[in-house]
């Protein structure tokens, strides 16, 4: 049997099946889709206003809670910043001047003539000692213990 | 990035723009006046707020499209948890006051397509106001509801069944 064109030649309009459903709904239904929702008057015109106003009144509030608590921040910091250096630096001098003033009581005049030699070995003590708390250092001292009683030093 | 002068250029072009259609989209959505003035403000304070974040991967009208469905789909969740029914009878009720309401002044035959449309679930009544009222592509809807296109075309093609019952039903 011979085989048949499968071609249609029949045509539609153009969009015909895009706009099918929809024309077929309309149809259905016989109604036109205007739905009788209606709006106050000028209605468009003063919420474009309205929403301009409220979106610059959230982005100022926004800014500023923004800076607020960026500037608190930063405060913070550089309180806590200035609090840390200053105990750092107060403990590191106490703790050389504890070793400098052990250094003097425990040695004679004599003692410090000979060991002058240890000076830089001595600073690089103190140096690696930086490390111990004060509140230990003190402790040490109270009970009559010096870093020299302790062989800290060990030049001796 | 968008300085916050452009910024402010194009979110009023936008505004200017796309407010009388996101309202009638909204408001298809919500029934009430009021509820869809509050949900077109937040839409449009979403629509500012996010705007950086736009990076274009879909259409801007999409985009904005998408976020008042989210708004007023959110709207109705509150509202109905608020009076401890559900989505569909929140809607039920607002429909049932269209006849009082001073913003919608449609004819019987409309009133009663409103009623119809409320019986429908959710996506279903979302889809046919997109589709039967906006005229929009099912492409497009589809980009909105991130939803399949023939998903979309069997949830018109059912909600105009159940409506066209539903007008008999009322008739």
């Amino acid at each position: 049997m011979k085989r048949t064109d499968k071609k249609s030649p029949f045509k539609v309009p153009k969009n015909y099946f895009n706009h099918f459903d929809q024309n077929l709904a309309k149809q259905i239904l016989s109604i036109n889709p205007v739905n009788g929702f209606k709006t106050p008057d000028n209605y468009f015109q003063e919420i474009e206003n309205f929403i301009v106003d409220r979106v610059n009144y959230s982005k100022l509030k926004k800014v500023h809670l923004l800076n607020y608590i960026w500037k608190a921040m930063a405060v913070a910091c550089v309180i806590t910043l200035f609090f840390i250096n200053e105990k750092k630096t107060i403990d590191h001098n106490d703790l050389v001047e504890f070793f400098i003033e052990d250094y003097l009581i425990a040695n004679t005049t004599y003692d410090i003539a000979e060991h002058s030699d240890y000076y830089f070995e001595m600073r690089n003590f103190i140096e690696n000692y930086e490390s111990i708390d004060v509140d230990d250092a003190l402790e040490i001292r109270l009970y009559g213990e010096s870093p020299s009683n302790l062989n800290l030093f060990d030049y001796e | 990035m968008l300085s916050p002068e452009t910024r402010e250029v194009a979110f009023k072009k936008l505004l200017a723009d796309y407010k009388e259609r996101l309202y009638w989209h909204i408001r298809k959505i919500v029934i009430n006046h009021e509820d869809a003035n509050d949900v077109l403000q937040n839409t449009f304070i979403k629509v500012f707020e996010n705007m950086s974040k736009f990076r274009g991967n879909s259409n801007i009208y999409t985009w904005m499209y998408r976020i008042a469905t989210n708004e007023s789909l959110n709207l109705l969740s509150k509202k109905s948890r608020k009076f401890g029914i559900s989505n569909e009878e929140w809607i039920e009720k607002q429909v049932n006051e269209l006849e009082s309401d001073v913003y919608f002044d449609g004819d019987a035959i409309q009133l009663k397509l409103q009623k119809a449309i409320a019986t429908l679930p959710e996506k279903q009544r979302l889809v046919f106001n997109m589709r039967y009222f906006e005229e929009m592509k099912y492409e497009k809807i589809s980009e909105i509801l991130e939803t399949s296109v023939g998903g979309l075309k069997a949830s018109y093609h059912h909600a105009v069944k159940k409506i066209k019952n539903e007008i008999n039903e009322l008739s």
